[in-house]
């Protein structure tokens, strides 16, 4: 007997997704992933002045606005040939590796961890033993018994005057919690603290970008000038609270967030086999320590993982036309070739259709295209993207960095690297990519401090910021890796104009429907084999979704009527 | 510096700042209405210790500016059902107190809200809620409805302003 479940919206992640999954003998058969809203930016900048594009994109979403911003201006750069000044790209490194790491750590503590963690339970936990536990995880300063008292009576009391709320909505008391009392109570007030300090590492974004959100980027460079000595530049005073910041992140991510991970997961070992998915794996690569078209500096690699085959490095190519294509078979899109046809990003459509059912509507017709998100192959292959990507790849080009933390986390939980191909492994690479990037933001600082002491002050390249200086036609690509994985603007330049402009963000990878060969992707795949103890509270299905930490909104947007909650679940 | 959750709504001094706070999506059409108000405002001259903020779409990049000040005047679009164009202004104290807020992102303003009741500090939100309709189409448009409230909003917000200076709260309208 199969059931059919139905969670909409997922919640908890950024934006509106619809999973239906059909259940038989307590596992996952078979799972749809449903996009509900569109998002139409490509269209809003077209025809618009390539040096203003950035502006727009970043105003797709809040959550990593500075990335779609970063990826606009390196395509509109590439068209062009522009390369910019050194500080300008270790600025961006710096900007890029805070939102990530902030967006990592509220990601797992404010979006994620309540699915591991019961808020109830650790109301039940006795302080002093959280004390301990908290003291064996780390030497982080906060973990007295009064530290913990004063967590439980904080919470309880939000919990009381603040019905409906942000904690109402849990499965407290599922049995698929593991954590006993004291870790759960650790956990939260760490969830706490998370809220604090997230405040401060994003604060790198607004130093170097103006404001926050959507810091200001530059075509040909970055808008802030340094000048060690005025006290209106970028001066040494500023520079100085970059160091302390970047000091607070590494204790924070190294401390906190990679212990806690680990010693949640210690109490899922069932989940280092669960939630696998897809073999094939893409990271664009990105962070480079010279200029962004030499590939050999990244300090995250690129490249593409083909049948979890670790021996082999398949290489990326952004312009083969037979390689990245997107296809709309089960999208509300058409295409002006058809709905067959995969298009290259180069020469890209963005045509609405919708033709699914009219909302509410109980199940997708699942014969029919059912979402708002496009379907992304790589040579006819789907591909994983994220942080557990960018880990594997960098594993297969034999990246020590990646390895040696890597491997001690894999250690401590007494498992191999296979372990990593799961709802847990992905939960872990984002942690110890935190880590790593926390690291390399001293490279990034010391490098920039390094070429200012040389006397290069330089921030911008204005060499071809005059559309008179541009040929009649251009077209580009930026790359970048965002939180969630890889993402790519493509932009056609004619008469000083967009022409076309196509964006494939890390959702559209991970959540996109069955392409034209009913291949699944990255959310679908996942899902498969899961097992599902009560259907009416799914959180199994929950926990591996979010591990891929969706972010619907730059996916798709608009169009969800009331963020109501609907849980349904039939037999058929 | 701790404030109380119960304390008493009390009037701001001269000397303490206010913010005007435009949430909103400015390439959703009307979505965007909060962020064309401050960006009207921004051009205008303000009474002092009030500072005007775009705050985008919003997420955890806002909680520091949002715990910084002890009052804030947010202006952003409602998906309430109300005829669009409808302004109401509203005085909500917990996230459950705020009619449904356009927002793409799952932490919006409501769980902001708890993030700073948990964290101890919340400020005072006088809320104008500017009713769009559930528009499909994309674009950086007002529709004429909301073009056409626009001076009674910044008419609101300056009498908020007023308001939170001499101690007047609550008046619900449409």
């Amino acid at each position: 007997m199969t059931k059919r479940i139905v969670v909409d919206p997922i919640t908890r992640i950024e934006g509106h997704l619809r999973i239906e999954a059909d259940i038989e003998g307590g596992v996952i058969t078979d799972a749809f992933s449903s996009g509900t809203m569109i998002r139409g930016i490509e269209i809003i900048v077209k025809d618009r002045d390539p040096r203003d594009v950035w502006a727009y994109v970043g105003r797709v979403c809040g959550v990593c606005t500075s990335i779609h911003s970063l990826c606009s201006v390196r395509a509109v750069e590439n068209a062009l040939g522009i390369v910019v000044p050194p500080n300008a790209e270790q600025v961006r490194n710096l900007m890029q590796s805070a939102v990530t790491i902030q967006d990592h750590v509220t990601h797992f503590y404010q979006l994620q961890a309540l699915d591991w963690v019961d808020v109830m339970s650790a109301l039940k936990a006795d302080p002093r033993k959280a004390a301990e536990v908290a003291q064996s995880l780390s030497p982080w300063p906060k973990n007295s018994i009064g530290y913990f008292v004063e967590i439980q009576e904080r919470i309880e009391r939000f919990i009381e005057t603040s019905r409906f709320s942000i904690f109402s909505n849990g499965y407290w008391g599922h049995p698929a919690y593991k954590l006993p009392p004291e870790v759960n109570l650790v956990a939260l007030a760490h969830y706490l603290e998370a809220l604090d300090v997230q405040k401060e590492m994003v604060k790198i974004q607004t130093i170097f970008g103006g404001k926050n959100p959507h810091p200001n980027f530059l075509v040909g460079g970055m808008a802030c000038a340094i000048n060690i000595n005025d006290p209106n530049a970028l001066n040494m005073e500023r520079l100085n609270y970059v160091a302390q910041i970047i000091e607070r992140t590494q204790t924070f991510v190294q401390q906190v967030y990679l212990p806690d991970v680990l010693a949640i997961l210690s109490y899922y070992p069932e989940w280092t086999r669960i939630g696998g998915g897809l073999h094939n794996y893409i990271a664009y690569g990105d962070y480079p320590m010279g200029h962004y078209g030499e590939l050999s500096t990244y300090k995250s690699p690129r490249g593409i993982v083909v049948d979890r085959d670790l021996s082999r490095v398949v290489e990326f190519d952004p312009w083969a036309m037979d390689g990245l294509l997107e296809f709309v078979n089960n999208s509300w899109y058409s295409y002006s070739q058809g709905k067959e046809v995969g298009l290259h990003p180069s020469v890209g459509e963005t045509h609405l259709d919708y033709t699914g059912a009219t909302p509410p509507y109980q199940y997708l017709d699942r014969d029919q295209p059912y979402s708002w998100i496009k379907t992304p192959r790589y040579k006819g292959m789907p591909m994983e993207t994220g942080p557990l990507a960018r880990n594997i790849v960098a594993h297969a080009c034999g990246d020590e960095t990646y390895r040696a933390i890597t491997t001690r986390c894999l250690d401590q939980l007494g498992v191999g690297y296979e372990a990593m191909y799961s709802t847990a492994g992905r939960t872990l690479a984002r942690a110890i990519e935190a880590s790593l990037l926390a690291d390399w933001q001293t490279d990034f600082y010391t490098a920039l401090l390094q070429n200012i002491k040389n006397g290069d002050y330089r921030m911008f390249n204005g060499v071809k910021w005059e559309p008179r200086t541009w040929p009649e036609t251009a077209q580009g690509v930026g790359l970048t890796e965002a939180p969630r994985g890889s993402l790519a603007h493509y932009v056609n330049i004619k008469d000083g104009k967009v022409s076309n402009y196509q964006m494939i963000v890390p959702t559209t990878w991970n959540a996109s429907p069955r392409d034209t060969r009913g291949q699944r992707s990255a959310f679908e795949a996942s899902l498969i084999g899961t097992p599902v103890a009560d259907p009416q509270t799914p959180l199994e299905i929950i926990r591996t979704i979010h591990s891929f930490d969706p972010c619907m909104a730059c996916a798709v947007h608009l169009y969800d009527e009331r963020g109501e909650h609907i849980h349904r679940c039939e037999l058929i | 510096m701790k404030r109380n959750e119960n304390r008493p709504r009390q009037t701001a001094p001269d000397s303490e700042p206010i913010l005007v706070l435009g949430i909103g999506n400015l390439v959703l059409n009307d979505e965007g209405i909060g962020i064309h108000i401050v960006h009207t405002l921004s051009q205008m001259e303000m009474p002092r210790g009030v500072d005007v903020l775009d705050g985008g779409t919003g997420g955890l990049a806002l909680l520091e500016t949002l715990q910084s000040y002890p009052r804030i005047i947010l202006v952003d679009a409602a998906l309430d059902n109300r005829p669009v164009g409808t302004i109401r202004r509203l005085s909500p104290r917990y996230s459950r107190d705020y009619p449904p807020l356009l927002s793409a992102h799952e932490i919006g303003l409501k769980e902001m809200i708890d993030a700073m009741l948990l964290l101890g500090e919340a400020p005072q939100i006088e809320l104008l809620a500017v009713s769009v309709r559930n528009c499909h189409s994309l674009g950086m448009h007002l529709s004429p409805e909301i073009r056409r409230a626009i001076p009674q909003i910044l008419q609101l917000v300056l009498e908020i302003i007023k308001d939170l200076r001499h101690g007047r709260y609550s008046i619900t309208l449409g």
